[in-house]
């Protein structure tokens, strides 16, 4: 199988699309087949069950912030698919009470939501990343992430389901991540089995759009040295 | 049916108080006439008849037409069987009276037009005012300290849920999709009494759309 392209599904975060990996899919080269795939419901598990169901049969899954979660449940279903994750911006946590009402908030006036969220969602010098989020939030629009919000407002904790997930694991981290600081990363890269952490300088909550070049490199590097040293 | 003619739209907080009261007593068949604010439908000539400062929430029920959100909401619970939103006891009467009066009067301007539109409808109030949104978090902050006083260690502001609470729920929902609010949610007990909200039926039915 060593002259196979290795599988993987790309999971876009809340309110994005293909854009936010596109930077780092090209950079891959062709020893890649990338799965972007999108799975707006209202809770983890159905879209579990949808990904699982289109997915190839083993495959690296990458996943961030909302999609970090989404990527979490999905290994825990069926590790036995899942060759390796890349983690960013997620908390693995339990939703926890008290927080915004996102949902609402994509129902009630979405565009305001989304303009909220793209002043905060990048590093404050990197214009262009918050712009394609803008992009990318209105052509998933208010609808769908209202159902991604419920989803992740309502997630269980899965820290204490990280036994099976054996699997090598990259946790890469904005240093300036607004919405799950560093230190969130840096406890999900302890506690799960077998991790690598890194930490991107001057990048906020989505690196495969903000840090392109570094994240390709570091998903490169992490790939040929678990997955394919192995074969 | 049940009769009920209400004016407003759902983005309007006080409009989410009386659907939130409806929803507690039980009533979903009102016939809702949306006019939205945003869009400057309340200051038509045919609404300005009904409200001569085009305000919502207006009522007609029963051969009478009822203006302004504690008007309404008292009306709305005398009538309407289901449990009560204003406590028995003229002390707890006093909690809920205490914190709707500081809202009406400082928490509503300072949490929804200062913070609030700031960041989620600039344009509205005239675009971002750094001043306003200042003030804003300092007083909104004062009248949820007071709330949550007021609160100590009962469920709701009043005791059992209680129009206070439904005035307040519909402008934190606004607050808590701004970046502000870690800022002013750090209030002792807020945190409790808003997941408390978010989890009640009647606010979980009355999103704005």
């Amino acid at each position: 199988m060593t002259d196979s392209k290795t599988q993987i599904v790309f999971i876009p975060a809340l309110l994005c699309d293909e854009a936010l990996y596109a930077p780092v899919i090209d950079r891959l080269g062709d020893t890649v087949e990338a799965h972007v795939m999108i799975s707006p419901k209202a809770s983890l598990a159905e879209s579990v069950t949808d990904i699982l169901g289109r997915a190839p049969d083993k495959f690296a899954l990458v996943g961030t912030s909302y999609a970090g979660n989404l990527a979490l449940e999905i290994a825990i279903a069926a590790p036995e698919r899942v060759t390796a994750l890349w983690l960013m911006g997620c908390n693995p946590g339990a939703a926890e009470p008290g927080g915004p009402d996102l949902p609402g908030g994509l129902t009630a006036t979405p565009d305001a939501v989304i303009d909220m969220l793209g002043g905060i969602i990048a590093h404050p010098d990197n214009a262009a990343a918050a712009a394609t989020f803008k992009e990318m939030a209105h052509r998933i629009g208010g609808a769908a992430g209202a159902l991604q919000a419920t989803a992740l407002g309502s997630r269980p904790d899965a820290v204490s389901r990280f036994g099976v997930l054996t699997m090598p694991a990259l946790v890469l981290w904005g240093v300036d991540d607004a919405l799950v600081p560093v230190a969130v990363g840096k406890a999900l890269a302890d506690e799960l089995p077998h991790a690598h952490f890194h930490v991107l300088p001057a990048c906020g909550h989505l690196p495969t759009l903000e840090k392109p070049a570094e994240s390709a490199a570091l998903f490169s590097e992490f790939l040929s040295g678990e997955l394919h040293h192995s074969h | 049916m049940s009769g009920i003619t209400l004016w407003g739209f759902n983005g309007s907080t006080y409009v989410r108080t009386v659907k939130m009261l409806l929803a507690e007593k039980g009533v979903t068949d009102i016939n809702q006439v949306p006019l939205n604010v945003l869009e400057g439908e309340p200051k038509s000539a045919a609404h300005l008849e009904r409200h001569p400062f085009g305000k919502v929430p207006v009522l007609d029920h029963d051969g009478i037409r009822i203006l302004e959100t504690s008007a309404i909401t008292r009306y709305l619970n005398d009538v309407l069987p289901g449990p009560s939103l204003i406590p028995a006891s003229p002390k707890d009467r006093a909690r809920m009276d205490m914190v709707i009066g500081l809202i009406d009067s400082y928490g509503y301007g300072a949490l929804l037009g200062g913070v609030a539109a700031y960041h989620l409808f600039p344009d509205f109030v005239g675009g971002k005012n750094d001043a306003a949104r200042e003030a804003g978090i300092e007083t909104g902050k004062k009248v949820l300290e007071f709330a949550m006083q007021t609160k100590g260690t009962s469920a709701f502001i009043a005791g059992e849920l209680s129009l206070a609470d439904l005035y307040l729920a519909p402008i934190a929902f606004y607050l808590s999709l701004t970046p502000d609010r870690d800022v002013v949610f750090n209030v002792p007990g807020f945190a409790a009494w808003w997941a408390s909200i978010q989890a009640l039926p009647s606010y979980q039915s009355t999103p704005p759309n």
